[in-house]
């Protein structure tokens, strides 16, 4: 079933590669840039899921997260973070922040599909 | 048993005493920091290589693996192959965000020894100054050195471990 997907990264190409593989699945999809347009598109938006780079200027994904949490309308919305890091530590971060889970760049296309199709369910 | 202030003082008072053993000792600690981040960079930028590199050979494969399915005369689905191949591609032109990211790293880290640099020949200069604010300059010179080199320290902060495009791990909490 189609979802309306938020996803945030800075890097043009990995919004482009993201549009792609969603848009392939079936999904809408709706980009932003930096943690900051994310949340002032998630406040205009209801997404069914956000995608999320941790790196950014302006706002950070973690602090993305945590700003969505506080939303009542994104609660329970899943929020993937998808970043070059991969430490314990970040991860413990994201996960106490509120995240659904962690995918670590390059992203396979097939497993991404899979994911969202787990997580928004 | 000394206190901190003692030892600094004891320490300035050597260094007045001996100026020629401060400046090696200035010079050591430049070293050591401009070794270091030579070395980072160097590996930053054997680590774009082999992602250009890897990135460049697997985009060639899939985009060859789609021409040929296209080309192939009586292919039931040869859209839908291509298809796959052009998902497979859009893992690859990942290395383009991973590429970005360590330039970036790789710039403030020689952006931040040459800033060393000049600070060091600026020392050298204010060492080498007869005049009646030789002091004053020489201390001013000295702090300027060393936020150069404490800024070195902080910079490069990448977090980009990958050296090829596989694909990276997946986890929901």
């Amino acid at each position: 079933m189609s979802k309306l997907v938020l996803t945030v990264d800075d890097s043009a190409a990995i919004r482009e590669m993201l549009a792609y593989v969603l848009k392939s699945a079936g999904h809408r999809v709706i980009e932003a840039e930096d943690g900051m347009d994310g949340l002032q598109k998630a406040l205009a938006n209801q997404f069914d899921l956000i995608i999320t780079d941790q790196s950014m200027p302006k706002m950070d994904g973690i602090t993305l997260v945590k700003a969505l949490r506080a939303l009542p309308q994104y609660a329970a919305v899943p929020i993937l973070l998808l970043t070059t890091e991969s430490s314990d530590g970040m991860k413990d971060e994201g996960r106490t922040a509120g995240a659904t889970g962690w995918l670590v760049k390059p992203f396979d296309p097939n497993k991404l599909i899979d994911v969202v199709a787990k997580v928004t369910r | 048993m000394s206190s901190p202030a003692a030892g600094e003082d004891q320490r300035s008072a050597s260094a007045a005493a001996n100026p020629g053993a401060e400046l090696a000792g200035l010079l050591g600690q430049a070293s050591t920091a401009l070794d270091l981040q030579c070395r980072a960079a160097h590996f930053e930028l054997r680590q774009t290589q082999r992602l250009l590199s890897d990135a460049t050979r697997r985009l060639l494969d899939c985009f060859h693996a789609a021409a040929r399915e296209l080309a192939e005369p009586g292919s039931e689905t040869p859209a839908a192959r291509a298809g796959a191949n052009l998902l497979a591609a859009s893992q690859h032109l990942q290395f383009s965000d991973l590429v970005a990211q360590l330039l970036n790293s790789t710039e403030e880290r020689v952006d931040g020894l040459l800033h060393v640099s000049e600070r060091l020949q600026e020392l050298l200069r204010a060492l080498s100054a007869p005049g009646p604010n030789a002091g004053e300059r020489l201390a001013f010179e000295k702090r300027a050195f060393l936020d150069a080199l404490a800024e070195l320290e902080g910079c490069g902060s990448t977090r980009v471990h990958q050296s090829d495009m596989t694909a990276g791990e997946t986890e929901l909490f």
